[in-house]
Protein backbone atom coordinates (compact mmCIF):
# COMPACT_ATOMS: atom_id res chain seq x y z
CA UNK A 1 0.00 0.00 0.00
CA UNK A 2 2.54 2.52 1.09
CA UNK A 3 4.13 1.78 -2.36
CA UNK A 4 0.83 3.38 -4.32
CA UNK A 5 0.85 6.52 -2.18
CA UNK A 6 4.72 7.41 -3.39
CA UNK A 7 4.26 6.69 -6.67
CA UNK A 8 3.35 10.48 -7.49
CA UNK A 9 6.25 11.57 -5.95
CA UNK A 10 8.40 8.83 -7.66
CA UNK A 11 6.34 10.37 -11.19
CA UNK A 12 7.82 13.67 -10.19
CA UNK A 13 11.13 12.37 -9.20
CA UNK A 14 11.71 10.80 -12.53
CA UNK A 15 9.94 13.69 -14.46
CA UNK A 16 12.94 15.97 -12.49
CA UNK A 17 15.47 13.67 -13.51
CA UNK A 18 14.09 13.32 -17.25
CA UNK A 19 14.31 17.02 -17.06
CA UNK A 20 17.60 17.69 -16.00
CA UNK A 21 18.91 14.84 -17.63
CA UNK A 22 17.27 16.27 -21.08
CA UNK A 23 17.85 19.84 -20.53
CA UNK A 24 21.59 19.62 -20.47
CA UNK A 25 22.33 23.08 -19.21
CA UNK A 26 26.20 23.21 -19.47
CA UNK A 27 26.54 23.48 -23.11
CA UNK A 28 24.70 26.04 -23.97
CA UNK A 29 26.09 28.16 -21.76
CA UNK A 30 29.25 27.33 -23.40
CA UNK A 31 28.24 28.05 -26.61
CA UNK A 32 26.87 31.39 -25.98
CA UNK A 33 29.90 32.39 -24.21
CA UNK A 34 31.75 31.51 -27.57
CA UNK A 35 29.06 33.00 -29.73
CA UNK A 36 29.88 36.13 -28.00
CA UNK A 37 33.72 36.28 -28.16
CA UNK A 38 33.01 35.15 -32.01
CA UNK A 39 31.05 38.14 -32.68
CA UNK A 40 33.24 40.63 -30.48
CA UNK A 41 36.56 39.38 -32.47
CA UNK A 42 37.90 37.32 -29.88
CA UNK A 43 38.64 33.97 -31.15
CA UNK A 44 40.91 32.63 -29.13
CA UNK A 45 39.23 33.07 -26.46
CA UNK A 46 35.45 31.70 -28.20
CA UNK A 47 38.01 28.78 -29.10
CA UNK A 48 39.16 27.62 -25.89
CA UNK A 49 35.30 27.89 -24.19
CA UNK A 50 34.55 25.14 -26.50
CA UNK A 51 37.93 22.87 -26.14
CA UNK A 52 36.19 20.35 -23.76
CA UNK A 53 33.19 18.89 -25.88
CA UNK A 54 30.06 18.29 -24.76
CA UNK A 55 28.58 14.54 -24.79
CA UNK A 56 24.83 15.72 -25.11
CA UNK A 57 22.49 16.41 -27.44
CA UNK A 58 24.08 19.76 -28.29
CA UNK A 59 27.10 17.77 -29.59
CA UNK A 60 27.03 18.31 -33.63
CA UNK A 61 26.16 21.77 -32.80
CA UNK A 62 29.02 22.85 -30.85
CA UNK A 63 31.46 20.63 -33.45
CA UNK A 64 29.48 23.13 -35.98
CA UNK A 65 30.55 26.11 -34.17
CA UNK A 66 33.60 25.56 -33.28
CA UNK A 67 35.01 24.35 -36.46
CA UNK A 68 33.61 27.90 -38.00
CA UNK A 69 35.73 29.64 -34.93
CA UNK A 70 38.33 27.51 -36.16
CA UNK A 71 37.93 28.08 -40.10
CA UNK A 72 37.88 32.00 -38.96
CA UNK A 73 41.02 31.56 -37.09
CA UNK A 74 42.70 29.76 -40.48
CA UNK A 75 42.99 26.80 -38.29
CA UNK A 76 41.97 24.50 -41.41
CA UNK A 77 42.77 20.99 -40.31
CA UNK A 78 40.75 21.53 -36.88
CA UNK A 79 37.69 23.59 -38.20
CA UNK A 80 38.09 20.47 -41.12
CA UNK A 81 38.47 17.83 -38.24
CA UNK A 82 35.44 19.10 -36.30
CA UNK A 83 33.57 19.33 -39.48
CA UNK A 84 34.16 16.02 -40.43
CA UNK A 85 33.13 14.62 -36.54
CA UNK A 86 29.90 16.61 -36.80
CA UNK A 87 29.00 15.04 -40.17
CA UNK A 88 29.51 11.20 -39.20
CA UNK A 89 27.75 12.29 -35.79
CA UNK A 90 24.66 14.00 -37.54
CA UNK A 91 24.58 10.77 -40.01
CA UNK A 92 24.34 8.28 -37.23
CA UNK A 93 21.34 10.61 -35.83
CA UNK A 94 19.26 8.82 -38.74
CA UNK A 95 18.33 6.40 -36.24
CA UNK A 96 15.37 8.34 -34.12
CA UNK A 97 16.40 7.60 -30.56
CA UNK A 98 13.13 6.18 -29.02
CA UNK A 99 14.51 7.15 -25.80
CA UNK A 100 15.11 10.70 -26.33
CA UNK A 101 11.79 10.98 -28.46
CA UNK A 102 10.10 9.44 -25.43
CA UNK A 103 11.79 12.89 -22.85
CA UNK A 104 11.37 14.81 -25.38
CA UNK A 105 7.42 14.15 -25.33
CA UNK A 106 7.50 15.77 -21.45
CA UNK A 107 10.07 18.18 -21.14
CA UNK A 108 10.76 19.98 -24.85
CA UNK A 109 12.72 19.38 -27.97
CA UNK A 110 15.74 20.94 -26.77
CA UNK A 111 15.81 17.34 -25.24
CA UNK A 112 16.75 15.91 -29.06
CA UNK A 113 20.19 15.58 -30.32
CA UNK A 114 20.70 18.62 -32.47
CA UNK A 115 20.98 17.82 -36.09
CA UNK A 116 20.30 21.11 -37.58
CA UNK A 117 18.55 22.48 -40.56
CA UNK A 118 18.99 20.26 -44.14
CA UNK A 119 20.35 23.63 -45.09
CA UNK A 120 22.46 23.38 -41.90
CA UNK A 121 23.70 19.85 -42.83
CA UNK A 122 24.29 21.08 -46.56
CA UNK A 123 26.48 23.70 -45.40
CA UNK A 124 28.89 21.36 -43.18
CA UNK A 125 30.01 20.23 -46.63
CA UNK A 126 29.95 23.59 -48.32
CA UNK A 127 32.45 25.25 -45.31
CA UNK A 128 34.63 21.80 -45.41
CA UNK A 129 34.70 22.39 -49.14
CA UNK A 130 35.81 25.90 -48.48
CA UNK A 131 38.38 24.45 -45.85
CA UNK A 132 39.85 22.26 -48.61
CA UNK A 133 39.60 25.52 -51.09
CA UNK A 134 41.87 27.50 -48.50
CA UNK A 135 44.46 24.84 -48.25
CA UNK A 136 44.75 24.32 -51.88
CA UNK A 137 43.47 20.47 -52.06
CA UNK A 138 41.25 20.72 -54.87
CA UNK A 139 40.41 16.81 -55.02
CA UNK A 140 39.32 17.15 -51.13
CA UNK A 141 36.97 19.94 -52.38
CA UNK A 142 35.61 17.96 -55.25
CA UNK A 143 34.60 15.21 -52.81
CA UNK A 144 32.77 17.70 -50.40
CA UNK A 145 31.23 19.49 -53.61
CA UNK A 146 29.56 16.24 -54.95
CA UNK A 147 28.04 15.82 -50.62
CA UNK A 148 26.53 19.36 -51.43
CA UNK A 149 25.20 18.26 -54.93
CA UNK A 150 23.88 15.59 -53.25
CA UNK A 151 22.12 16.54 -50.39
CA UNK A 152 20.53 19.39 -52.81
CA UNK A 153 18.88 16.63 -54.89
CA UNK A 154 16.31 15.80 -52.99
CA UNK A 155 15.21 18.83 -51.02
CA UNK A 156 11.55 17.59 -49.54
CA UNK A 157 10.66 21.27 -49.78
CA UNK A 158 13.46 22.63 -48.05
CA UNK A 159 14.79 25.41 -49.75
CA UNK A 160 17.04 25.50 -52.39
CA UNK A 161 20.09 26.99 -52.18
CA UNK A 162 22.07 29.44 -54.68
CA UNK A 163 25.29 30.02 -53.02
CA UNK A 164 25.33 25.88 -52.09
CA UNK A 165 24.97 25.11 -56.06
CA UNK A 166 27.72 27.60 -56.93
CA UNK A 167 29.89 26.36 -54.59
CA UNK A 168 29.66 22.74 -55.56
CA UNK A 169 29.67 23.58 -59.35
CA UNK A 170 33.47 25.49 -58.87
CA UNK A 171 34.58 22.58 -56.67
CA UNK A 172 33.52 20.52 -59.64
CA UNK A 173 34.96 22.96 -62.43
CA UNK A 174 38.37 23.09 -60.32
CA UNK A 175 38.33 19.16 -60.20
CA UNK A 176 38.38 18.98 -64.65
CA UNK A 177 34.44 17.79 -64.43
CA UNK A 178 33.16 20.16 -66.22
CA UNK A 179 29.16 18.57 -66.90
CA UNK A 180 28.19 18.63 -63.74
CA UNK A 181 29.74 21.96 -62.61
CA UNK A 182 27.77 23.28 -65.08
CA UNK A 183 24.41 21.29 -63.92
CA UNK A 184 25.39 23.52 -60.95
CA UNK A 185 25.70 26.51 -62.33
CA UNK A 186 22.67 26.00 -64.21
CA UNK A 187 20.73 25.62 -60.88
CA UNK A 188 22.55 29.08 -59.33
CA UNK A 189 20.80 30.75 -62.86
CA UNK A 190 17.66 28.94 -61.76
CA UNK A 191 17.39 30.09 -58.01
CA UNK A 192 19.23 33.51 -58.56
CA UNK A 193 18.52 34.24 -61.69
CA UNK A 194 19.66 37.97 -60.68
CA UNK A 195 23.23 37.31 -59.86
CA UNK A 196 23.77 37.29 -63.89
CA UNK A 197 25.51 33.61 -63.65
CA UNK A 198 26.54 32.70 -67.08
CA UNK A 199 25.50 28.81 -66.61
CA UNK A 200 28.17 27.11 -68.55
CA UNK A 201 31.26 28.73 -67.30
CA UNK A 202 30.40 30.00 -63.77
CA UNK A 203 31.46 33.39 -64.38
CA UNK A 204 29.53 36.59 -64.15
CA UNK A 205 28.11 38.93 -66.73
CA UNK A 206 28.09 42.41 -66.03
CA UNK A 207 25.48 44.89 -66.87
CA UNK A 208 26.93 45.73 -70.42
CA UNK A 209 27.50 42.27 -71.73
CA UNK A 210 25.19 40.30 -73.99
CA UNK A 211 23.27 37.65 -72.00
CA UNK A 212 23.53 35.29 -75.01
CA UNK A 213 27.19 34.80 -75.60
CA UNK A 214 29.56 32.51 -72.87
CA UNK A 215 31.67 35.29 -70.45
CA UNK A 216 34.81 34.32 -71.78
CA UNK A 217 38.03 35.06 -70.01
CA UNK A 218 40.87 36.82 -72.29
CA UNK A 219 43.40 35.04 -73.67
CA UNK A 220 46.41 34.05 -71.17
CA UNK A 221 44.77 36.13 -68.30
CA UNK A 222 43.61 34.96 -65.11
CA UNK A 223 40.96 35.08 -62.71
CA UNK A 224 40.40 35.42 -58.90
CA UNK A 225 37.43 33.59 -57.30
CA UNK A 226 37.01 34.98 -53.71
CA UNK A 227 34.00 33.54 -51.41
CA UNK A 228 32.91 36.36 -49.47
CA UNK A 229 31.03 36.10 -45.67
CA UNK A 230 28.85 38.86 -44.98
CA UNK A 231 28.73 39.38 -41.12
CA UNK A 232 28.19 42.90 -40.60
CA UNK A 233 30.80 43.48 -38.56
CA UNK A 234 30.25 47.45 -38.78
CA UNK A 235 26.86 47.43 -37.52
CA UNK A 236 25.21 46.72 -41.03
CA UNK A 237 25.13 43.25 -43.28
CA UNK A 238 27.21 44.51 -46.25
CA UNK A 239 25.13 44.46 -49.50
CA UNK A 240 28.27 44.21 -51.84
CA UNK A 241 32.18 43.87 -52.06
CA UNK A 242 34.65 45.18 -54.56
CA UNK A 243 37.82 43.33 -55.28
CA UNK A 244 40.83 45.94 -55.89
CA UNK A 245 44.29 45.07 -56.92
CA UNK A 246 47.23 47.19 -57.54
CA UNK A 247 45.03 50.37 -56.83
CA UNK A 248 42.86 49.04 -59.76
CA UNK A 249 38.87 47.76 -59.65
CA UNK A 250 39.00 44.20 -60.67
CA UNK A 251 35.03 43.79 -60.49
CA UNK A 252 32.09 43.28 -57.83
CA UNK A 253 30.72 40.16 -55.96
CA UNK A 254 27.35 38.77 -56.37
CA UNK A 255 25.39 38.15 -53.08
CA UNK A 256 23.91 34.76 -53.48
CA UNK A 257 22.35 33.32 -50.37
CA UNK A 258 21.16 34.86 -46.98
CA UNK A 259 21.31 32.76 -43.91
CA UNK A 260 18.15 34.31 -42.42
CA UNK A 261 15.91 33.65 -45.59
CA UNK A 262 17.04 29.76 -45.50
CA UNK A 263 16.38 29.60 -41.55
CA UNK A 264 12.61 31.38 -42.22
CA UNK A 265 11.92 29.35 -44.78
CA UNK A 266 13.19 25.62 -43.20
CA UNK A 267 10.97 27.03 -40.05
CA UNK A 268 7.94 27.35 -42.20
CA UNK A 269 8.35 23.97 -44.00
CA UNK A 270 8.47 22.42 -40.40
CA UNK A 271 5.82 24.61 -38.94
CA UNK A 272 2.90 21.98 -38.55
CA UNK A 273 5.19 19.20 -37.63
CA UNK A 274 5.84 21.25 -34.85
CA UNK A 275 2.75 22.42 -33.96
CA UNK A 276 1.64 18.97 -34.25
CA UNK A 277 4.09 18.09 -31.58
CA UNK A 278 3.96 20.69 -29.50
CA UNK A 279 -0.18 19.39 -28.95
CA UNK A 280 0.59 16.52 -28.61
CA UNK A 281 3.57 17.25 -25.82
CA UNK A 282 0.53 19.17 -23.60
CA UNK A 283 -1.70 16.62 -24.20
CA UNK A 284 0.98 13.84 -22.45
CA UNK A 285 1.82 16.43 -19.99
CA UNK A 286 -1.70 17.38 -18.77
CA UNK A 287 -2.49 13.75 -18.60
CA UNK A 288 0.74 13.19 -16.37
CA UNK A 289 -0.39 16.05 -13.98
CA UNK A 290 -3.96 15.31 -13.76
CA UNK A 291 -2.81 11.26 -12.93
CA UNK A 292 -0.68 12.91 -9.91
CA UNK A 293 -3.38 15.17 -8.93
CA UNK A 294 -6.12 12.21 -8.92
CA UNK A 295 -3.51 10.79 -5.75
CA UNK A 296 -2.54 14.20 -4.16
CA UNK A 297 -3.32 17.19 -5.28
CA UNK A 298 -0.49 19.81 -4.28
CA UNK A 299 1.71 17.19 -6.29
CA UNK A 300 -0.49 17.44 -8.71
CA UNK A 301 -0.94 20.85 -9.00
CA UNK A 302 3.27 20.97 -8.53
CA UNK A 303 3.81 18.63 -11.59
CA UNK A 304 1.67 20.46 -13.70
CA UNK A 305 3.42 23.73 -12.99
CA UNK A 306 6.85 22.02 -13.55
CA UNK A 307 5.96 20.58 -16.83
CA UNK A 308 4.09 23.80 -18.14
CA UNK A 309 7.37 25.24 -16.94
CA UNK A 310 9.74 23.02 -19.47
CA UNK A 311 7.73 23.73 -22.37
CA UNK A 312 10.05 25.73 -24.74
CA UNK A 313 10.57 26.13 -28.35
CA UNK A 314 13.72 24.34 -30.31
CA UNK A 315 15.48 27.58 -30.70
CA UNK A 316 19.21 26.32 -31.35
CA UNK A 317 20.50 27.09 -34.68
CA UNK A 318 24.29 27.37 -36.23
CA UNK A 319 24.86 31.10 -35.04
CA UNK A 320 28.35 31.79 -36.67
CA UNK A 321 27.02 31.09 -39.56
CA UNK A 322 27.60 34.41 -42.04
CA UNK A 323 24.24 36.87 -42.41
CA UNK A 324 24.91 36.29 -46.45
CA UNK A 325 26.92 34.48 -48.59
CA UNK A 326 28.56 35.94 -51.93
CA UNK A 327 31.20 35.48 -54.64
CA UNK A 328 33.01 37.31 -56.58
CA UNK A 329 34.77 35.91 -60.10
CA UNK A 330 36.84 38.75 -61.51
CA UNK A 331 39.66 38.90 -63.99
CA UNK A 332 42.93 39.53 -62.17
CA UNK A 333 46.63 40.12 -62.66
CA UNK A 334 49.03 36.61 -63.39
CA UNK A 335 50.95 38.30 -60.57
CA UNK A 336 48.41 38.25 -57.88
CA UNK A 337 49.73 38.26 -54.18
CA UNK A 338 46.95 40.26 -52.60
CA UNK A 339 44.30 42.09 -52.93
CA UNK A 340 42.20 44.51 -51.07
CA UNK A 341 38.24 43.63 -50.51
CA UNK A 342 35.96 46.49 -50.17
CA UNK A 343 32.92 45.73 -48.34
CA UNK A 344 29.96 48.33 -49.46
CA UNK A 345 26.40 48.92 -48.60
CA UNK A 346 23.41 49.08 -50.20
CA UNK A 347 23.96 52.87 -50.91
CA UNK A 348 27.26 52.28 -51.95
CA UNK A 349 28.73 53.38 -49.09
CA UNK A 350 32.32 51.64 -47.98
CA UNK A 351 31.67 49.75 -44.63
CA UNK A 352 35.18 48.11 -43.99
CA UNK A 353 38.38 47.17 -46.54
CA UNK A 354 40.63 44.63 -46.06
CA UNK A 355 44.20 43.33 -47.60
CA UNK A 356 43.83 39.51 -48.35
CA UNK A 357 47.45 37.89 -48.74
CA UNK A 358 45.71 34.26 -47.54
CA UNK A 359 44.66 32.14 -47.82
CA UNK A 360 45.00 32.87 -51.72
CA UNK A 361 45.72 29.61 -53.80
CA UNK A 362 46.56 28.97 -57.35
CA UNK A 363 45.05 26.37 -59.95
CA UNK A 364 46.23 26.82 -63.67
CA UNK A 365 44.50 30.05 -64.32
CA UNK A 366 42.39 30.78 -61.27
CA UNK A 367 43.42 32.19 -57.76
CA UNK A 368 41.16 31.25 -55.06
CA UNK A 369 40.59 32.94 -51.80
CA UNK A 370 38.35 33.43 -49.07
CA UNK A 371 37.50 36.51 -46.88
CA UNK A 372 34.99 36.90 -44.02
CA UNK A 373 33.67 40.31 -42.42
CA UNK A 374 34.67 39.64 -39.33
CA UNK A 375 36.36 41.90 -36.50
CA UNK B 1 1.03 -7.86 -3.05
CA UNK B 2 4.21 -6.76 -1.20
CA UNK B 3 5.76 -9.82 -1.05
CA UNK B 4 5.40 -9.90 -4.91
CA UNK B 5 7.02 -6.72 -5.86
CA UNK B 6 10.02 -6.88 -3.16
CA UNK B 7 10.60 -10.57 -4.68
CA UNK B 8 10.13 -9.11 -7.97
CA UNK B 9 12.58 -5.75 -7.17
CA UNK B 10 15.42 -8.67 -5.79
CA UNK B 11 15.10 -10.72 -9.06
CA UNK B 12 15.89 -7.30 -10.60
CA UNK B 13 19.31 -6.58 -9.01
CA UNK B 14 20.26 -10.06 -8.47
CA UNK B 15 19.89 -10.19 -12.25
CA UNK B 16 21.60 -6.80 -13.02
CA UNK B 17 24.62 -7.95 -10.43
CA UNK B 18 24.79 -11.16 -12.70
CA UNK B 19 24.78 -9.56 -15.59
CA UNK B 20 28.00 -6.84 -15.19
CA UNK B 21 29.48 -8.86 -12.77
CA UNK B 22 29.54 -11.83 -15.81
CA UNK B 23 31.02 -9.49 -17.85
CA UNK B 24 27.54 -9.10 -20.23
CA UNK B 25 28.99 -7.72 -23.55
CA UNK B 26 26.59 -5.10 -23.35
CA UNK B 27 28.84 -3.32 -20.35
CA UNK B 28 32.17 -4.12 -21.19
CA UNK B 29 34.82 -2.76 -23.94
CA UNK B 30 36.71 -5.47 -25.47
CA UNK B 31 39.73 -5.73 -28.08
CA UNK B 32 41.22 -8.07 -30.03
CA UNK B 33 42.97 -8.44 -32.67
CA UNK B 34 41.51 -10.20 -35.97
CA UNK B 35 42.69 -11.79 -39.06
CA UNK B 36 42.72 -9.82 -41.94
CA UNK B 37 41.20 -12.24 -44.31
CA UNK B 38 38.30 -12.78 -41.68
CA UNK B 39 37.63 -9.41 -40.93
CA UNK B 40 37.63 -8.12 -44.63
CA UNK B 41 34.84 -10.81 -45.07
CA UNK B 42 32.70 -8.76 -42.77
CA UNK B 43 31.77 -5.67 -43.35
CA UNK B 44 30.55 -3.15 -41.11
CA UNK B 45 28.85 -0.57 -43.38
CA UNK B 46 28.40 -0.09 -47.02
CA UNK B 47 31.44 2.55 -47.12
CA UNK B 48 34.70 1.87 -48.75
CA UNK B 49 37.00 0.05 -46.39
CA UNK B 50 40.10 -1.99 -45.65
CA UNK B 51 38.56 -4.89 -47.94
CA UNK B 52 37.76 -3.02 -50.48
CA UNK B 53 41.21 -1.54 -51.00
CA UNK B 54 42.99 -4.94 -51.04
CA UNK B 55 40.24 -6.24 -53.16
CA UNK B 56 40.23 -4.21 -56.02
CA UNK B 57 44.08 -3.40 -55.85
CA UNK B 58 44.60 -7.18 -55.99
CA UNK B 59 42.28 -7.41 -58.68
CA UNK B 60 43.65 -4.57 -61.06
CA UNK B 61 47.44 -6.09 -60.01
CA UNK B 62 46.21 -9.65 -61.41
CA UNK B 63 44.93 -7.69 -64.73
CA UNK B 64 48.10 -6.04 -65.15
CA UNK B 65 50.47 -8.86 -64.52
CA UNK B 66 48.47 -11.11 -67.37
CA UNK B 67 48.25 -8.14 -69.94
CA UNK B 68 51.41 -7.76 -72.36
CA UNK B 69 52.32 -4.44 -71.03
CA UNK B 70 54.34 -6.08 -68.15
CA UNK B 71 55.78 -8.82 -70.90
CA UNK B 72 59.51 -6.55 -70.82
CA UNK B 73 59.16 -5.69 -67.19
CA UNK B 74 58.95 -1.90 -67.88
CA UNK B 75 59.30 1.04 -66.13
CA UNK B 76 55.77 2.69 -64.87
CA UNK B 77 55.17 6.05 -63.36
CA UNK B 78 52.58 6.54 -60.80
CA UNK B 79 50.52 9.88 -61.65
CA UNK B 80 47.16 9.19 -58.80
CA UNK B 81 43.90 7.64 -58.92
CA UNK B 82 41.48 10.77 -59.29
CA UNK B 83 38.82 10.47 -56.07
CA UNK B 84 35.91 11.41 -57.90
CA UNK B 85 33.20 10.49 -54.91
CA UNK B 86 31.65 11.77 -52.28
CA UNK B 87 33.87 10.18 -49.53
CA UNK B 88 37.78 11.12 -48.39
CA UNK B 89 39.10 8.24 -49.55
CA UNK B 90 42.96 8.26 -49.88
CA UNK B 91 43.04 6.62 -53.79
CA UNK B 92 47.31 6.80 -52.91
CA UNK B 93 46.85 3.47 -50.89
CA UNK B 94 45.41 1.79 -54.01
CA UNK B 95 48.43 2.91 -56.24
CA UNK B 96 50.56 1.69 -53.47
CA UNK B 97 49.49 -1.96 -52.98
CA UNK B 98 49.43 -2.37 -56.75
CA UNK B 99 52.66 -0.91 -56.99
CA UNK B 100 54.23 -2.74 -53.98
CA UNK B 101 53.03 -6.00 -55.35
CA UNK B 102 54.25 -5.71 -58.84
CA UNK B 103 57.74 -4.43 -57.27
CA UNK B 104 57.74 -7.66 -55.40
CA UNK B 105 56.81 -10.18 -57.83
CA UNK B 106 59.64 -8.51 -60.45
CA UNK B 107 57.26 -7.60 -63.01
CA UNK B 108 57.64 -3.83 -63.31
CA UNK B 109 60.06 -1.32 -61.77
CA UNK B 110 58.88 2.32 -60.76
CA UNK B 111 60.08 5.77 -60.24
CA UNK B 112 59.82 7.41 -57.31
CA UNK B 113 57.70 10.11 -58.35
CA UNK B 114 57.06 11.41 -55.03
CA UNK B 115 60.13 11.69 -53.74
CA UNK B 116 61.65 13.35 -56.62
CA UNK B 117 62.69 16.42 -55.02
CA UNK B 118 64.07 14.71 -52.12
CA UNK B 119 66.18 13.04 -54.21
CA UNK B 120 67.27 16.24 -56.72
CA UNK B 121 68.43 17.91 -53.25
CA UNK B 122 69.91 14.61 -51.54
CA UNK B 123 72.22 14.65 -55.44
CA UNK B 124 72.91 18.05 -55.07
CA UNK B 125 74.03 17.67 -51.57
CA UNK B 126 76.02 14.67 -52.56
CA UNK B 127 77.47 16.82 -55.25
CA UNK B 128 79.03 19.69 -53.02
CA UNK B 129 79.95 17.12 -49.84
CA UNK B 130 80.60 13.62 -50.83
CA UNK B 131 83.72 11.98 -52.28
CA UNK B 132 83.93 11.85 -55.75
CA UNK B 133 83.66 7.32 -55.48
CA UNK B 134 80.92 7.60 -53.08
CA UNK B 135 78.67 10.34 -55.29
CA UNK B 136 75.88 9.57 -57.09
CA UNK B 137 76.10 10.31 -60.72
CA UNK B 138 73.60 13.06 -62.32
CA UNK B 139 71.81 12.49 -65.04
CA UNK B 140 71.79 8.63 -64.86
CA UNK B 141 67.96 8.65 -63.32
CA UNK B 142 65.25 6.26 -65.77
CA UNK B 143 62.62 7.73 -67.43
CA UNK B 144 59.58 6.06 -67.40
CA UNK B 145 58.08 3.96 -69.93
CA UNK B 146 54.64 4.29 -68.86
CA UNK B 147 52.31 6.31 -66.75
CA UNK B 148 49.90 4.17 -64.25
CA UNK B 149 46.11 6.69 -63.61
CA UNK B 150 42.78 5.73 -62.52
CA UNK B 151 39.48 7.25 -60.99
CA UNK B 152 37.68 5.91 -58.22
CA UNK B 153 33.96 6.97 -58.72
CA UNK B 154 30.42 6.02 -56.71
CA UNK B 155 26.81 5.35 -57.17
CA UNK B 156 24.74 5.50 -54.28
CA UNK B 157 20.75 4.31 -54.11
CA UNK B 158 18.23 4.02 -51.34
CA UNK B 159 14.63 2.94 -50.85
CA UNK B 160 13.10 6.30 -50.97
CA UNK B 161 11.11 7.81 -47.74
CA UNK B 162 8.25 5.63 -46.87
CA UNK B 163 6.77 4.14 -43.56
CA UNK B 164 9.07 1.13 -42.64
CA UNK B 165 11.56 0.57 -39.65
CA UNK B 166 14.61 0.01 -41.67
CA UNK B 167 15.96 2.10 -44.93
CA UNK B 168 17.67 0.01 -47.47
CA UNK B 169 20.70 1.22 -49.33
CA UNK B 170 23.51 -0.25 -52.01
CA UNK B 171 26.58 1.29 -52.72
CA UNK B 172 28.80 0.66 -55.53
CA UNK B 173 32.51 1.54 -56.42
CA UNK B 174 34.30 1.54 -59.63
CA UNK B 175 37.89 1.58 -60.00
CA UNK B 176 39.16 2.24 -63.30
CA UNK B 177 42.94 1.90 -64.09
CA UNK B 178 44.99 3.35 -66.98
CA UNK B 179 48.26 2.71 -68.04
CA UNK B 180 49.29 5.12 -71.06
CA UNK B 181 52.22 4.84 -73.02
CA UNK B 182 54.43 7.80 -72.40
CA UNK B 183 55.78 7.39 -76.53
CA UNK B 184 52.51 7.20 -77.73
CA UNK B 185 50.27 8.82 -76.11
CA UNK B 186 48.27 5.45 -76.73
CA UNK B 187 46.25 3.79 -73.31
CA UNK B 188 48.31 0.56 -73.41
CA UNK B 189 46.31 -1.18 -70.92
CA UNK B 190 42.77 -0.14 -69.22
CA UNK B 191 40.67 -2.30 -66.39
CA UNK B 192 37.52 -1.60 -64.59
CA UNK B 193 36.63 -3.36 -61.24
CA UNK B 194 33.51 -2.95 -59.60
CA UNK B 195 31.99 -3.52 -56.49
CA UNK B 196 28.53 -3.68 -54.43
CA UNK B 197 27.01 -3.61 -51.33
CA UNK B 198 23.70 -3.43 -49.46
CA UNK B 199 22.77 -2.71 -45.98
CA UNK B 200 19.49 -2.11 -44.23
CA UNK B 201 19.71 0.35 -41.56
CA UNK B 202 17.17 0.70 -38.78
CA UNK B 203 14.99 4.09 -38.23
CA UNK B 204 14.67 3.49 -34.62
CA UNK B 205 17.22 2.77 -32.01
CA UNK B 206 17.93 2.96 -28.15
Amino acid sequence: MKILELAPIRTCGLLLVLALLGIGCASPIALNAARRNFNNGQLEEADKVLAPLPNDQNKVLTLMERGMIRHVRRDYTNSTADWLTAVRLEKELEVNSITKAGASMVVNDSTLAFRGYPFEQTYLHVYLAKNYLAVGQWSEAGVEARSVALAMENLDGFPDDAFAHYMAGFCLELCGDDSNAAMQYRQVARVAPESGIDETTGRFRSASSPTNHPVALPANACELVCFLDFDGYAGMVPYSAAIYANGQLLGTSRTLTSIFQLQTASSERMATRHAAKTLSRLAVKGAIAIAVWSRDENLGFFTGLLLLALEDNDMRRWETLPAKLAVARVPCPSDLRQFDVEFRSYSGQVSRRVTVTAPLFRKDRVFVSICRDNP
Amino acid sequence: MSHIKATAKLSLVVFSALAIGSGCSIFRASVQNEEVNKAAATPLNTGYDFADLRSLAEAVTSDLTDSPVLAKKPILVVMGVENRTDEHIDTKAITDTIRNTLINKGDASFINESRRDALMKEQGFQLVNCTPETQTLIGKQLGARYMLTGSLIKISKETPKQISLSRKEQVYFQLTIEVTDLQTGLIAFTTQKERVRGASKPILGW
